[in-house]
């Protein structure tokens, strides 16, 4: 038999090899390819399988080499020289010394990376396109596809596309060492047998197994094109092409490699498979968030109390005296310094402790890669009432804050399940509203003030798949549901470095937006708390009560009877709420604060003490039913003005104004039923 | 391939659970999801629990800041 390639004329790939001028610059040079008459050779593979480490290994030359997807970005080129050792020709009257047998050298070509060959890429296009698309006579004379023995499945679907052509195949099989590492052990010989060519060992960085790849090459040269593999009755369609090619390559898989796959355990999937269990993945969820709130709140409630008397103590005395020495005292200047500014950022600021204690703990169980298994869970809930997999991300993203959640809906990719969901975000209890829950679980709940900020967290839940189900089986009954994958990072320890970082760009970032709205609207408030609306009262001499604020407060709070908190104070403080949550705790204590006892009236001292009587007074001695009545509202109805513009941005106008209608109807109905059944056992 | 996909259509979540369903090796979906992700028969998310600054460039939100800047 004559090699194939001694009568070839000089050829030249339709798409020429690397510029040596850009390779100069960038890399280095690159070198010619072998002579003229020496077969060509191609390097295929899928990214990050060591192709180029074994192109540098063969030819000596430098190319860029790294761990990166897609590192292989041109087509590189060189020479491959070798020591011919011995016969490999099947000629029977010749004695080896036909071109075959003499031949030392190769072209190398280091092809782009390339899962398979139905390109996605520029890169996988170019491959395909020497590879498949060139005559046959352009083609190279072999094809060396580099595998990756730790992840043969995923390097064997080139195999099985190139199996079905006339390509010369030999594979190359690396990362035997890790392979071996996670118990894989391949039987090269039996994969050989399986994919029908030839499999060769090696270690392109011990430079092992080199000689007997070249080897192997000029015995598959010598040999005639194989018969493209035999792929049944013709498919159908792409996908049942692509089954018979897996199918082909599981086989081969099954018979080339022992321990693969399904014996390998690692202590993550034996921890996920408790994590992500679907009723006990739920419950290990809820257990961890209890205890994320009740170590937030116990250990943290002596802080702010510390700060709470700080600031209405030391911190207040102090601004008045300045103020006084100043010739302030007495003014509205005061009122508005100290009963605004100073109790309404001080506040804010006596949950500081908190924040941060909470955040920190999320960070860790984020860090640990915990968190992404919640979103498995997460994941779930959504197709139970039928959203889209990927509702998760929003809706996930909500629960810190609803503003980036609506806008993150733009990875959904249907309109309608847009808009369903920027329905939905603002029943996720953002951080803002935590402070509230805080507050009231403190003051009425005591030492199980985390498990009811717990309680309102499963409501929030709640919410998200009630109103979810309800407006899935009214308004969106043909939404349909794509399937999704989750990547999931493999366990870790925490690292305190990463998760201080973060805790402190969130806790930043929580203090900057809340500071900034706390200013505004305390102003906004003492601005329509100084406005009288009776005769006989100047400018920021009026009792609240018969102010602009109070009036506009006492008109809205009958609406909030049925639920057991129609104090006016309490219906004031949902009012700013609608504009943001973050100032709902510092307007309701600068109402406190700037309010005088009624004449008669007992001096109800600190703020505590003032919304537990306005609780008791208002809900006719069912003081806890009416606060968690108020919990749900506040949970319930529109989180703030910034997400309403989202919703507007994202969906429009009509969408954003049904959500704001949506949220005050399940807020008061839930309230008032909260209420009413609560207050016959309480 | 098709039963990987069908396992992910019927609730699965991760490489662990189509494993589990369909009796493949991890190996094995891993590079069926990788075909079936290539092909948009399947989508593929890094779960994230929210983002600090919108700056980590692997979440939802990353994205979508990138595109306001953009826009």
């Amino acid at each position: 038999m004559s090699a194939p390639q001694s009568t070839r004329p000089v050829r030249t790939l339709p798409i020429a090899p690397a510029l040596p001028t850009v390779r100069a610059a960038c890399h280095g040079p690159v070198g010619e390819g072998a002579g003229a008459d020496a077969p060509i050779i191609a390097l295929a593979g899928a990214p990050n399988v060591g192709k180029s480490t074994l192109f540098n290994a063969l030819t000596g030359l430098r190319a860029t080499t790294g761990n990166w997807p897609g590192t292989t970005v041109d087509v590189g080129r060189g020479a491959w020289r070798f020591k011919p050792d011995g016969k490999v020709c099947a000629c029977t009257e010749c004695s080896g010394d036909c071109a075959v047998n003499r031949t030392s050298e190769f072209t190398l070509i280091d092809l782009p990376g390339a899962y398979s060959l139905d390109p996605l890429s520029r890169d996988e296009e170019l491959t395909r396109t020497l590879l498949v698309d060139a005559p046959v006579a352009e083609r190279p004379d072999a094809v060396v596809v580099v595998a990756d023995a730790a992840h043969l499945a995923r390097s064997l679907y080139l195999v099985a596309q190139l199996r079905e052509t006339t390509h010369r195949v030999v594979v190359a099989l690396t990362m035997n060492d890790v392979a071996r590492k996670a118990d894989i052990e391949v039987d090269s010989y039996a994969l050989a047998e399986a994919l029908g060519c030839p499999v060769v060992v090696l270690d392109p960085r011990r430079r092992q197994g080199l000689d007997n790849l070249a080897r192997v090459v000029r015995e598959a040269l010598a040999r005639p094109t194989p018969a493209p593999r035999l792929t049944g009755t013709p498919a159908l369609d792409d996908l049942s092409r692509d089954d018979e090619r897996f199918a082909w390559v599981e086989s081969a898989v099954s018979a080339g490699t022992t321990g693969s796959g399904a014996e390998r355990v690692s202590t993550s999937d034996r921890i996920d498979r408790v994590a992500t269990h679907p009723v006990a993945g739920p419950l290990l969820f809820l257990a961890v968030m209890w205890l994320v709130f009740q170590v937030t709140t116990t250990v943290a409630a002596p802080l702010q109390d510390w700060l709470d008397g700080f600031f209405s103590g030391p911190v207040s005395d102090a601004a008045s005296a300045v103020l006084g020495a100043i010739g302030l005292g007495g003014t509205w200047v005061e009122g508005l310094i100290v009963d605004g500014l100073v109790a309404g950022v001080g506040m804010l600021l006596t949950f500081v402790p908190l924040m941060a204690l909470m955040f920190v703990l999320l960070a860790l169980l984020e860090d640990s890669g915990y968190m992404a298994r919640a979103a498995v869970v997460t994941d779930r809930l959504m197709r139970t009432i039928g959203l889209p997999g990927k509702a998760f991300l929003p809706l996930v993203v909500g629960f810190g804050c609803n503003v980036p959640a609506i806008a993150a809906t733009r990875i959904l990719g249907d309109a309608r399940q847009r808009v369903l969901v920027s329905l939905l975000v603002p029943f996720t209890s953002c951080t803002a509203r935590l402070t509230v829950y805080v507050m009231l679980g403190t003051i009425f709940f005591e030492r199980a003030a985390g498990t009811a900020v717990f309680v309102m967290y499963l409501a929030s839940i709640f919410a998200v798949v009630g109103v979810g189900l309800v407006l899935r089986r009214t308004l969106w009954r043909t939404m349909g549901a794509e399937p999704l994958v989750i990547d999931l990072p493999p366990y870790q320890a925490p690292t305190a470095r990463l998760t201080a970082a973060v805790s402190w760009t969130r806790l930043q970032g929580f203090l900057r937006t809340a500071s900034g709205i706390i200013v505004v609207t305390v102003c906004a408030v003492w601005l329509l708390q100084a406005i009288p609306t009776k005769p006989g009262y100047g400018f920021g001499d009026v009792p609240v009560r018969d102010s602009a604020y109070g009036v506009a407060a006492q008109t809205i709070a009958p609406v909030f009877a049925p639920a057991g908190f129609a104090q006016w104070q309490t219906a004031s403080a949902l009012v700013v709420g609608f504009v943001a949550k973050e100032a709902v705790i510092s307007s309701w204590a600068q109402t406190y604060a700037v309010e005088e006892p009624e004449e008669g009236a007992e001096d109800l001292g600190d703020f505590g003490d003032q919304v537990a009587a306005a609780f008791e007074s208002s809900s006719g001695g069912h003081p806890l039913p009416a606060v968690w009545a108020f919990l749900w509202f506040l949970m319930a109805y529109t989180p703030c003005v910034a997400t309403l513009a989202a919703q507007r941005r994202e969906v429009g106008l009509k969408w954003a104004v049904f959500g704001v209608a949506i949220g005050l109807v399940v807020a008061w109905v839930g309230a008032v039923a909260i209420f009413q059944v609560g207050r016959l056992f309480w | 391939m098709s039963a990987v996909l069908d396992a992910y259509r019927a609730g699965a979540v991760t490489h662990a659970e189509a494993s589990r369903v369909t009796g493949l090796s991890l190996d094995m979906v891993s590079a069926a999801v990788d075909h079936l992700v290539r092909l948009g028969l399947l989508e593929r998310n890094v779960a994230t629990f929210g983002c600090p600054s919108a700056g980590c460039g692997s979440c939802a939100l990353a994205c979508t800041a990138s595109d306001q800047r953009r826009e």
